[in-house]
């Protein structure tokens, strides 16, 4: 292996580690917001570290780590629902339609904090890709033009989307204390 | 209860889910790049040993052929499937590395990256270059075999117009098939919000 091809593994290598070290938990969260299955969930879990380590070779510091990790994650989480077109013929909503859908009926026994993330994941896989991508970059703490950075959206639209998400997430969690 | 309170309290609860340990460490993930590029190129290497044994059958027929015919046909063939198969890997293997090249774009190009690589892999297949390349040069050999022959011209021109008929019936059933897979594929990207 020559000198330079080494030093280009090591960046990369020390470059998977810091991602996975700081984005591991969000990715984790985003495979179960896109696959119930555990089987699937640990085969997406993996094709999404697959594509980040090999993308990172072309990683060029032209954006954070942070954007360029969840740009990767959600474009395989995405290409995964279309592989499974055949299997799923679930209608999926977008975030307008979504809010006239009835919530499912909680467990009793769920606990507090569990149910409001049940309802999350209930909530958020009825999504089409493109909305569901905005409500997890949203719960991950992304501001607007970070969303748009990672989506390509305009900001203005991401400032709209996320209005609508609020007022969503916002609704929900009354009606889970509600429930409660 | 505030609608900030809400959020906080919804988003408070999202990060703090269990944590799982870590996936993968990066000699894992090493790993399995080298075994998925091993077995990328075993399927290869399957395809080239069954292409290879195809125009090796032409290229035996060449060389005990009757007639420079028969011989010009075989040759033909054999570089017509070769082209054609060399062609199909140089596509797959060009159109997976765009696919995998765009992993990082922002969500909206990227989805349209993967919508012109669709529509160009489902679109290649099946073109002009399979109809000359598999289907002129055999008649050529079957004009030979004709020539060779002169006596069984009428079942030789029979089993030629039953070959090309066939060929030409596979390969725009292929072609139409994958258009319409294409299509399907469209329907589907408009139903989950992604044209």
């Amino acid at each position: 292996m020559s000198p330079e091809s080494a030093e280009e593994l090591a960046r990369e290598r020390a470059l998977y580690d810091e991602a996975a070290e700081q984005f591991g938990g969000a990715i984790d969260r985003l495979v179960r917001s896109y696959e119930r299955d555990p089987e699937r969930q640990r085969d997406l879990r993996q094709e999404i570290h697959l594509a980040l380590w090999r993308s990172l070779a072309r990683f060029d510091g032209r954006c954070s780590l942070r954007t360029w990790t969840f740009r990767v994650a959600h474009n395989v989480g995405a290409t995964f629902i279309l592989r499974q077109r055949r299997a799923r013929t679930s209608t999926l909503f977008s975030l307008e339609e979504v809010d006239d859908i009835p919530e499912p009926h909680p467990a009793e026994d769920t606990l507090d904090r569990g149910l409001l993330v049940q309802r999350l994941y209930s909530l958020i896989e009825q999504l089409t890709p493109g909305d569901r991508e905005l409500v997890l970059l949203y719960l991950e703490g992304f501001d607007a033009a970070a969303i748009a950075e990672v989506t390509g959206r305009s900001a203005s639209n991401v400032a709209t989307k996320i209005h609508r998400i609020k007022r969503l997430i916002a609704r929900r969690a009354r009606a889970a204390e509600s429930a409660r | 209860m505030t609608e900030q309170n809400d959020l906080d309290e919804v988003i408070a609860a999202w990060r703090d889910q269990p944590a799982e340990p870590r996936a993968f460490s990066a000699l894992e993930i090493r790993r399995a790049v080298r075994r998925i590029e091993t077995e990328a190129r075993s399927a290869i290497a399957a395809l080239v040993i069954a292409v290879v044994f195809n125009v090796g059958m032409w290229v035996v027929l060449a060389a005990l052929a009757d007639n420079r015919l028969m011989r010009v046909g075989a040759v033909l063939t054999a570089l017509g499937y070769g082209w054609n198969a060399a062609l199909a890997i140089h596509r797959r293997r060009q159109l997976s590395a765009a696919c995998m090249a765009v992993s990082e774009l922002p969500s909206i190009e990227y989805y349209q990256i993967l919508r012109d690589i669709d529509r160009r892999l489902r679109l290649a297949g099946g073109g002009w270059p399979a109809y000359i390349g598999l289907i002129v040069p055999p008649l050529i050999v079957f004009a030979g075999a004709a020539v060779a022959e002169p006596a069984s011209w009428a079942t030789i021109a029979a089993v030629a117009v039953v070959y090309a008929g066939l060929h030409m019936v596979l390969i725009s059933w292929g072609r139409r098939n994958a258009i319409a897979t294409y299509d399907e594929m469209e329907r589907f990207r408009k139903s989950r919000g992604l044209l």
